[in-house]
């Protein structure tokens, strides 16, 4: 029982870690398309 | 400019459900239930290597009407997704390749046993590796869109494969999807579907954060050339 709560926690860490890698990188494409329309605006 | 900041949040809120959902069916998968009766606590492996593997086929099968789009269309757009499809579905049939061998050690009693299975998968995987050795190995845009679109159209050929070759073959992975239904305990149905579900939505943040990106990326192009 004690090994699958560790595998459980392992799991759940590894995955709120890619969920906080997306929200990064979903901001960044936001920033990044707010740049591109400036840019194409000059 | 008002539908791309629309498709930004909902692009989150998928990535938001899809991870929590996951997390939610991991407590199932590794708390919630019990052991197997015959399996034990090695058939928990299965809630996220048949997710995985499912979704990763689908991917592929995004990646095919990317490719035969851009076929057609010969637009920038087709052969991003295609990419970003296959790239991401790379990544999934990995973790189910590394999962089920897992799996087999405990089954089967070897990491490796060249079954039906294990065998058609390891050859899309080397199929979709080579799609992208394609792409590298040639430089002007067109080209390199059109060979590796006809290449993922012929390539597709492996996903059936896999996924018949239990079937096919005399196998000893467990096949569980039947087209009677699911030869599963009803609270096992309960974690493994949403888990289906969860894992799509975290493969479809992903190949439209890379879908985005590349896109970015060739706009930026444009505007330095």
């Amino acid at each position: 029982m004690n090994v699958l709560v560790g595998v459980f926690i392992a799991v759940m860490a590894f995955l709120l870690l890619m969920l906080g890698l997306q929200l990064t990188l979903i901001s960044k494409v936001r920033r990044l398309e707010r740049q591109m329309r400036r840019l194409k605006e000059r | 400019m008002e539908i791309e900041k629309k498709t930004q949040g909902i692009i989150m809120l998928i990535s938001v459900a899809g991870f929590l959902l996951a997390i939610l069916c991991g407590y199932g998968a590794l708390i919630y239930l019990g052991p197997e009766k015959t399996l034990g606590d090695s058939y928990r492996i299965f809630f996220f290597h048949t997710p995985s593997a499912i979704v990763s086929l689908l991917g592929f099968t995004g990646t095919l009407i990317f490719s035969v789009r851009y076929l057609i269309r010969r637009d920038v757009e087709s052969d991003i997704y295609a990419v970003s499809t296959a790239k991401v579905s790379l990544v999934f049939v990995t973790i189910a390749l590394i999962m089920g061998s897992i799996w087999a050690k405990f089954a089967w009693g070897e990491y490796w046993n060249w079954d039906p299975r294990e065998t058609a998968v390891l050859i899309l995987w080397f199929v979709y590796a080579g799609y992208f050795a394609l792409r590298s190995a040639i430089d002007e845009f067109d080209a390199r869109a059109r060979s590796s679109a006809i290449f993922a159209v012929f390539g597709y050929v492996t996903v059936p494969l896999a996924y018949l070759s239990t079937r096919i073959w005399a196998s000893l992975h467990p096949v569980i999807i039947h087209t009677t239904g699911m030869n599963l305990e009803p609270r096992m149905v309960m974690v493994f579907v949403p888990m289906i579900f969860a894992v799509l939505m975290i493969y479809i943040s992903f190949v439209w954060i890379d879908g985005r990106l590349k896109k970015i990326e060739y706009q930026l192009m444009e505007v330095v050339e």
